[in-house]
């Protein structure tokens, strides 16, 4: 009987298999060329985090140039097939930021999902294999954007915009113009890279991705309501301004009654702009977020080496942000972006285009949007509806979207609150190290303590957000929803931190002495 | 006060010893267990609501991030320099 104990925990540690090539030692070859921002000396100073957070968001907004070598107005003519995941990751139709966030964001849940489900082997004790770790990031977020912009270049998405090449005239394919948007396109990506790398190196409040993503979600929201521009509608000989409230009130005339409702119908349904719809789905989607913040599980603390000193541990329902919906929609769009691009080489080749056609998916572009609409096929069932009608007279494709965007945020929240490093025996370790114990409980039932409460918060939270944003989906929200859920969240995260930072640092710095009021 | 002792069970024997094996175990898997993510090995990184990529290291080429920023508005001034030549020489073939 007491032989058991022995032999159980000998088992207990197996033999190191010797693997011959680990993926990380590839990455190693790169780390002298790769350029990487250097940590600050010292400690950077409130105001300088300011200056560097406005400035990074404002060079991020520049990103919105239109593409060197297409056609003026590309943006409104470009055949889109991603009309509805743009606002999620940034991606501007014929702009810099053609690719967005997305590159980055992929390559970051690969390589953290990969080392916390313990696909790869990475030591994070070790330093030398941390950094290995977070070049392999940017060098696969880099991989990715050659990989998404040929394909995109490749696929005949910019054709149609390319200045003085018309494809049904029979010119030659516009080698340089292609070379060119290769270029622009993924220097950019390698630019972001960097800027990402100055924010999450603590130049600057937040995470770089983060950051962006509420700037860019900020920012269509005020153009996408008020947007002054007047744009030509497609096949049409009609203007109509850029902002939904802003077209309104322009179509709106006191001689002209009998116009006025099909231009408010107009207003809440046009799809080749943004519209009233989408507006106030993402506005309902933030009243929600600031409902869902508060909800919180306070637990009851206390320290163990001062007697009498209580507080709670506050333990929030979104205990993940709303990286589930992050994660749930790179996921998506990866398979969509990746099914483009096998179903318009397939078709390039012509191979067999019934099964394609039926299998993997139909591309049908509309006349009024532009947009690439799928109407058959895989992709279909993993693609969103455009309006409430859509979402309707489609059940079975609503159902299939709607539950696995919400069994992927599921998942995603489950394992990220294990692997994020606030898992319940992280925190539990940080309570040992702080002297601080939950009231009524020993230091040993601690972590039990936590995983009873910690995992079911961030999977509920997981699961509120994702129906939110699939909510927003069944109503038409185009996307809008789900940035704005990622974009609040996030700000909620960047002002909590700032915060802290006013509170300990901020007293003495010029911000302070310009809004604080004294 | 006399202490009362709510066991029934004499002391070590059988019970002890499952106790004692269960203890032993969760401490080796608790010591052999790897961090599974950056920040969980205290170097920063993704958090539970941020999402990072990199973490508070820098190896290889180092560049300041005053060079990026530069870097970024040259690209940008760059971009733009093509488009206004492109409006100029446009205007007169």
């Amino acid at each position: 009987m007491c032989q058991s104990p022995m032999t159980r925990t000998h088992r207990g540690i197996r033999p190191r298999l010797l693997t011959l090539v680990r993926l990380l030692d590839l990455i190693k070859f790169f780390l002298p060329i790769l350029p990487e921002v250097e940590l600050p000396d010292e400690k950077i100073s409130f105001d300088e985090r300011i200056i560097f957070t406005v400035g990074s968001g404002i060079i991020f907004l520049f990103g919105q140039l239109p593409l060197f070598g297409l056609v003026s107005g590309a943006e409104y003519k470009v055949v889109d097939p991603f009309f509805s995941v743009r606002s999620i990751f940034a991606m501007e139709k014929a702009s810099l930021l053609e690719l967005g966030l997305l590159p980055l964001i992929t390559a970051g849940f690969l390589w953290q999902l990969a080392a916390g489900l313990k696909l790869i082997k990475v030591n994070f004790n070790l330093r030398q294999d941390r950094e290995l770790f977070q070049s392999g990031q940017k060098l696969t977020a880099l991989f990715l954007s050659i990989v998404y912009s040929a394909g995109l270049i490749y696929s005949g998405y910019y054709d149609n915009v390319i200045q003085k090449y018309d494809p049904l005239n029979g010119d030659s394919a516009p080698l340089g113009t292609y070379v060119l948007l290769f270029l622009q396109i993924n220097a950019w990506s390698f630019i972001l890279t960097l800027l990402v790398d100055v924010f999450d190196k603590g130049y600057a409040f937040g995470s770089g991705i983060l950051c962006f993503l509420t700037l860019q979600t900020a920012t269509t929201l005020v153009r996408d309501l008020v947007g002054l521009e007047v744009t030509p509608l497609l096949n049409s000989n009609r203007v109509e301004s850029y902002g939904a409230l802003i077209n309104l009130v322009r179509n709106f005339s006191i001689f002209n009654l009998s116009q006025l409702n099909s231009s408010i119908v107009n207003a809440f349904t046009r799809l080749q702009l943004p519209n009233l719809n989408q507006f106030y789905i993402s506005l309902l989607t933030i009243l929600a977020i600031i409902g869902l913040q508060n909800y919180r599980i306070e637990l009851p603390i206390r320290s163990t080496k001062v007697r009498g000193m209580n507080n709670v541990y506050p333990i929030r329902l979104l205990y993940t942000g709303a990286l589930p919906v992050l994660f749930a929609y790179t996921v998506i769009v990866n398979f969509q972006i990746f099914g483009f691009f096998l179903v318009t080489i397939l078709n390039k080749f012509g191979i067999a285009p019934v099964l394609i056609d039926s299998l993997l998916g139909k591309f049908n572009a509309e006349i009024t949007t532009n947009n690439l609409v799928l109407k058959s096929g895989i992709l279909y069932y993993f693609s969103n509806s455009t309006s409430l009608l859509q979402s309707l007279l489609s059940p079975i494709k609503t159902v299939v979207y709607s539950v696995s965007v919400v069994l992927l945020s599921v998942w995603f929240a489950n394992k990220w609150s294990y692997i994020s490093g606030s898992s319940p025996r992280d925190i539990s370790k940080q309570f040992k190290e702080q002297g601080i114990s939950i009231t009524g409980k020993r230091d040993i039932s601690i972590t039990k303590e936590l995983s009873r409460v910690i995992p079911v918060a961030a999977v509920s939270g997981g699961f509120a957000l994702a129906v939110l944003a699939v909510g927003g989906e069944f109503l038409g929200g185009l996307g809008k929803g789900i940035s704005t859920i990622i974009g609040v969240s996030s700000a909620f995260g960047i002002l909590e931190e700032f915060m802290i930072e006013y509170q300990q640092t901020g007293g003495n710095s010029q911000f302070s002495s310009a809004f604080g009021g004294q | 006060m006399p202490l009362k002792r709510p066991s029934s069970s004499a002391p070590g024997g059988l019970r002890s010893a499952v106790k004692r094996k269960n203890t032993s175990e969760k401490k080796a898997q608790s010591n052999s267990s790897l961090p599974l993510s950056t920040r969980a090995a205290g170097a920063g990184g993704s958090s539970s609501t941020m999402m990072k990529i990199f973490t508070d290291e820098a190896q290889g080429l180092r560049v300041d991030p005053l060079v990026v920023l530069f870097l970024a508005v040259g690209f940008i001034f760059s971009v733009i320099i093509l488009h206004v030549f492109a409006k100029i020489t446009g205007k007169f073939t």
